[in-house]
């Protein structure tokens, strides 16, 4: 377990009877906590952080509050996010100019195999569309029938073009928002002829017609949206002496800040705020221009910035709870990403969401929530390493069908898995073997599976032959756990040490003797020269519990495909423990995983808990971990008990200050600061 | 003028001839002529390119020392600016050896590249490394420039999990640090590089000036606020914002700098929005404005990091379609040695590219290569070994001649930035390690 070093130079006597929760640090939002919260602030979707710096990780994941610093490069870019945000927010958008829209076959919602096309487009502003469809292949008569979210149009007119390609043209008057287009073509007489394969010129006849595409151009005479989503949730005040009188900025802005900063705010702090309003009147500025710049001042304060909570006493160590609203915000980042909603900030001025059936509905209310796509995104993505599949390059020439469709499609499916597993509360230990996964056509037939009739991802059940079940038989993972040119047993057992059995190996000693490469002919398997890694005692110790976990995936090549070869040499995935189990292949892998439930559950658990709470692990932290497990376990594994068991336990309800290691304390006097 | 290291340095010489020396008129619309504490001669400008995972040591270092050297196989294309290029030899970067930390050389080859401080292991709390020679200099000759220094890279450091052995990713992606534990994030993405340097939408002076005014009233506002919030908090807490503290200082500092100086500078290149797919491209692409920065003076001092420590780039653009790390642990592999030394004359040849550009570029009395001391190097020698130890270096421009000197095995890195800093005029006591300056850093005219 980590040691903390810090701790253990400090002694906590005042804790001796008390359990410790921890110290968690004034704790800066990342980027995706940043998109997030503006989305749901303002609901402003455009992204303003994908162009901050990376954040750094530590203990694996880039939520780590200590970790995450404060560079002048990402303040300039806060403040510039903040200004376009304000501006977008307060300002009504400029209309859009005509563009033109292509979607393929690749986007089809129907069968991959009907000639008609089925796709959806997000139309930007109500307005005229003309909606452009192609037809490809054998020319024959047929009419084309348009319907939009069901609705149909007058059939139309099938024009010649060249080559086979023909097309036919719609125009619609369409709202703003996402719409459905469906096409379908209806046979309107007898075959056309196919001279060129009739005569023998080509070898191959065409095909039946089909919608190759749907170009959507415009808008062309756009009509002027009525304000938007974002700019009613700036001002909501309706007071009868007018939206722009100081009276309503100041309800404005004691709304927006009270919900940006995550707490109540004081009048003090809104007068600030609407000073900025004063201001710009003052300077001949519209009331527009000042609520931008109050905004502005928002988005780039502390305490929105960072996640505050506050100790009564910053002198005194003791544990105590943390307030309502810490407690709101703590949950909506771990589930969501994302700052509380109105219901959870209500809960908490009640002061009811410390309360134990309160909270576990609470808890299934968010998991149930489509927010809680985060926690697949930023914690399913960093311990199932899906963002480190992004930057994966398999050799093109071993690997030519691996595309960014392909790669697309496995993080789908591990995406989709995860979420299946928090929606429908199934127990965690279906992670290491389900019945069942999700795929599209292609990844379908990628993993040999019965063939699946759509690029929409599909729930799949697994045949029993299928050797698939579980995130380590997902081709993402066993991908991003590969080199681009071959498999690495030893980073795939790496991976499993770390991520499921809890017990990461230590790193390589100092001055690792290089091995004699002379003394491995380069005509031996993969798993034959790994062997000659093993005959080294220094390496043993380690490489003993690695190498044949990552053997038990041998079967599946750098890309995830099942193979029973490797080049020449038949593969071989047996494996034996320094324990001295042995098992045979991923089947038999997965029984010696699952042997133990409860070691699994709590590396789960572990990393779970260090993402909620945004900190390492300690050893004070190891009681609530055991109650953590155990609660877990008396509910079947549920995913939703293991959050349950994390929300409600002590280190997540409690905190207490960190005493600065270099001194001790000085006691704050009253009104005066503590700065030593 | 001066041949070998044997021979007075410069400074020495000119000491002899006596301060007397007439400096030309300064150019009032030029302030990168802001006349040093040594006279028009000096160098102005810092730049450092970094390159990652160590370099083949054979085929980089020359046979010869001296001034009469021929350029092995990765320096050969500096060849037409071979007059500028001073290669160094034999210094060590010390506090990258383990030194009981046990594994981690990449994330201390590149945390201690500037700072020669050992970094504390960690992947957690408290990364602590030591402050960079960029950031020294940039405390001092980057007051009068927009920027005090700029940081491009072309690394994603977005990786999940430590990064090097129980280290923080921070150590690797990073060679700049501000203070021991603030890193200086290179940025990666060519549009938000030239937005930065030289904003996002033209804007009138009127709309300009109106914009800086509300954000100066902004920042005094968030200023204050954070002063009485932080009087509240414990210190850990205390200390997350003083970071946040001086980096609002820092856009306050770069206000007033633009209020006193309104001219905006019209970029003579266009703005990029994508990264280009061929390295060769993505790196040119952040040298020209790395160049463009100097030639407008928006900063005096820049790191270009052209990947992260322990880089996976794959370059099949030069036919190597294996990743740049695992390959440098080639354990005496001839194909897999050729196959790094064409990775590190790849290299080599984007720095060609930038040098040449700075040479061609008027400036003052010379060039924009003449009053620029550019460093180019790794923080590993063999990658395969993970040696600290007679490093890759090189010195181009600020006049230092050319030269192959190779310096005693012990000396530190460190002097030579103790060095370079003198030559800009900064002069400090002690930076990381080092032990003095170096002696005779120059080599013929």
């Amino acid at each position: 377990m980590r040691i903390s070093r810090l701790l253990t130079l400090f002694p906590i006597l005042v804790l001796a009877e008390q359990t410790d929760p921890g110290h968690l640090t004034a704790h800066r939002l990342n980027r995706a906590e940043y998109n997030n919260t503006v989305r749901d602030l303002l609901a402003i979707d455009f992204q303003p952080a994908a162009d901050f710096p990376a954040d750094d990780s530590g203990y694996g994941f880039d939520n780590i509050g200590d970790v995450l610093s404060l560079s002048p490069i990402l303040m300039e870019k806060y403040l510039a996010a903040a200004e376009k945000i304000a501006k977008a927010a307060i300002l009504p958008p400029p209309l859009p100019q005509p563009t033109m829209v292509r979607h393929g076959r690749g986007e089809n919602r129907g069968s991959t195999k009907a000639p008609g096309l089925i796709v959806a487009h997000r139309f930007p502003v109500e307005g005229d569309y003309t909606i452009v469809f192609t037809l490809v292949y054998r020319p024959d008569p047929v009419r084309l029938s348009f319907s939009l979210d069901g609705q149909p149009y007058p059939t139309a007119h099938v024009q010649d073009g060249a080559d086979n390609w023909r097309t036919a043209e719609v125009r619609a008057h369409v709202s703003a928002g996402q719409h459905t287009l469906d096409a379908q073509l209806i046979p309107d007489g007898p075959r056309a002829p196919d001279p060129d394969f009739e005569s023998g010129k080509s070898d191959k006849p065409l095909r039946d017609p089909m919608i190759g595409n749907i170009e959507i151009r415009g808008p062309y005479h756009p009509v002027t949206p009525p304000p938007s989503e974002s700019y009613r949730r700036v001002f909501t005040c309706a007071d009868p002496a007018g939206p722009q009188s100081l009276l309503c900025a100041r309800i404005d802005l004691a709304n927006l800040s009270r919900r940006a900063y995550r707490r109540p705010v004081t009048s003090a702090e809104v007068d600030g705020l609407v000073r900025f309003v004063q201001m710009a009147l003052d300077q001949g500025d519209s009331f527009n221009q000042g609520m931008q710049v109050a905004l502005t001042a928002i988005l780039v304060s502390p305490h929105f910035l960072f996640r505050i909570e506050r100790d009564p006493d910053p002198a005194k160590p003791a544990a105590h709870d943390i307030s309502q609203f810490e407690l709101a915000t703590r949950l909506s980042y771990f589930l969501w990403s994302s700052m509380p909603d109105e219901e959870l900030f209500q809960l908490a001025a009640q002061q009811d969401l410390r309360k134990p059936h309160i909270l576990d509905a609470q808890v299934r209310r968010m998991l149930a929530s489509p927010k809680s796509k985060a926690l697949v995104d930023n914690f399913g993505g960093q311990w199932l390493q899906l963002r480190n599949l992004d930057r994966i390059q398999p050799d093109p020439d071993r690997f030519p069908n691996f595309n960014d469709d392909l790669r697309r499609d496995m993080k789908r499916e591990t995406e989709l898995f995860f979420q299946s597993i928090i929606r429908e509360d199934r127990s965690i230990l279906d992670f290491i073997d389900a019945g069942y996964t999700f795929a599209n056509a292609r990844l379908a037939k990628f993993y040999g599976l019965p063939e699946v009739d759509s690029n929409q991802f599909q729930r799949v059940q697994l045949p029993p032959d299928s050797h698939r079940g579980g995130v380590i038989t997902q081709a993402a993972i066993l991908t991003a756990s590969s080199f681009p040119n071959r498999t690495s047993p030893v980073l795939r057992g790496k991976w499993i040490l770390e991520n499921i059995l809890n017990a990461p190996p230590p790193p390589p000693p100092p001055d690792v003797p290089n091995l004699d490469e002379k003394a491995v002919g380069s005509s031996a398997s993969l798993r034959q020269q790994l062997e000659a890694h093993r005959t080294n005692p220094v390496c043993n110790a380690c490489h003993a519990s690695m190498d044949p976990l990552g053997f038990g995936l041998e079967n599946f090549d750098a890309i995830g495909r099942w193979r029973t070869k490797d080049g020449n040499f038949p593969v071989d995935a047996t494996g034996k423990l320094p324990n001295g189990k042995t098992f045979d292949g991923p089947e038999g892998l997965k029984q010696i995983l699952l042997s133990d439930k409860s070691v699994f559950a709590q590396c789960l658990a572990e990393k779970l808990l260090t993402y909620a709470l945004g900190r390492g692990l300690e050893d004070y932290d190891q009681p609530a971990i055991q109650s953590i497990v155990t609660r877990t376990a008396a509910s079947e594994y549920r995913f939703s008990a293991l959050v349950e068991a994390i929300v409600s336990s002590d280190p997540f309800q409690k905190r207490r200050v960190q005493p600065d290691e270099a001194h001790a304390l000085v006691p704050a006097q009253s009104g005066k600061g503590t700065n030593p | 003028m001066i041949v070998t290291r044997k021979h007075l340095s410069r400074r020495t010489l000119l000491r002899g001839l006596g301060a007397a020396i007439a400096l030309p008129a300064l150019d009032a619309m030029s302030p990168a002529f802001a006349a040093t504490t040594q006279g028009s001669l000096a160098p102005t400008r810092l730049a450092f390119v970094y390159v990652p995972n160590g370099i083949i040591m054979n085929d980089w270092t020359p046979a010869e020392e001296g001034t009469v050297f021929e350029l092995p196989r990765i320096l050969s294309p500096l060849k037409p600016v071979r007059d500028e290029i001073l290669v160094i030899s034999g210094l060590r970067q010390n506090n990258g050896f383990p030194l009981g930390d046990g594994p981690g050389d990449h994330a201390r080859a590149a945390s201690t590249f500037l700072t020669g401080v050992h970094p504390k292991k960690t992947y957690g709390a408290d990364i602590h490394a030591g402050v960079s020679v960029d950031q020294v200099a940039a405390q001092h000759i980057g007051q009068a420039t927009k920027f005090k220094s700029i940081e491009l890279g072309l690394d994603d450091g977005r990786v999940t999990g430590n990064c090097d052995s129980d280290y923080s990713c921070a150590y690797s992606n990073s060679i700049s640090w501000s203070t021991p534990s603030t890193p200086m994030p290179p940025e990666i993405n060519p549009r938000a590089a030239f937005e930065r340097l030289f904003g996002a939408e033209p804007e009138t002076p009127k709309v300009r000036a109106r914009r800086q005014r509300y954000e100066k009233s902004i920042l005094d506002y968030v200023l204050e606020d954070t002063r009485q919030l932080t009087r509240q908090l414990g210190p850990t807490d205390q200390r997350k914002l003083d970071e946040y503290l001086s980096a609002v200082r820092e856009i306050e500092r770069r206000i007033q700098l633009a209020e006193q100086d309104p001219q905006q500078i019209v970029p003579p290149m266009e703005k990029p929005y994508a990264v280009p797919a061929a390295f060769q491209d993505y790196a040119r692409l952040m040298f020209d404005m790395m160049w463009i920065a100097y030639q407008t003076d928006l900063t005096r001092v820049s790191t270009f990091m052209l990947g992260r420590e322990g880089s996976d780039r794959t370059y099949r653009e030069i036919g190597i379609p294996d990743p740049h790390h695992p390959l440098t642990h080639h354990r005496g592999n001839p194909e897999w040695i050729e196959k790094i030394t064409q990775i590190n004359t790849h290299h080599v040849e984007q720095f060609a590219y930038f040098l040449e550009k700075l040479k061609s570029t008027p400036d003052g009395d010379g060039t924009l290569l003449d009053h620029t001391l550019v460093v180019y190097g790794s923080g590993l020698s063999d990658g395969n070994k993970h040696d600290h130890a007679d490093l890759p270096l090189l010195v181009a421009g600020g006049r230092m001649g050319h030269g192959h000197l190779r310096y005693p095995k012990e000396t530190p890195m460190n002097n030579l930035h103790l060095t370079l800093l003198d030559r800009v005029g900064v002069k400090i006591e002690s930076l990381g390690d080092s032990q003095g300056e170096l002696q005779d850093l120059s080599g013929a005219a």
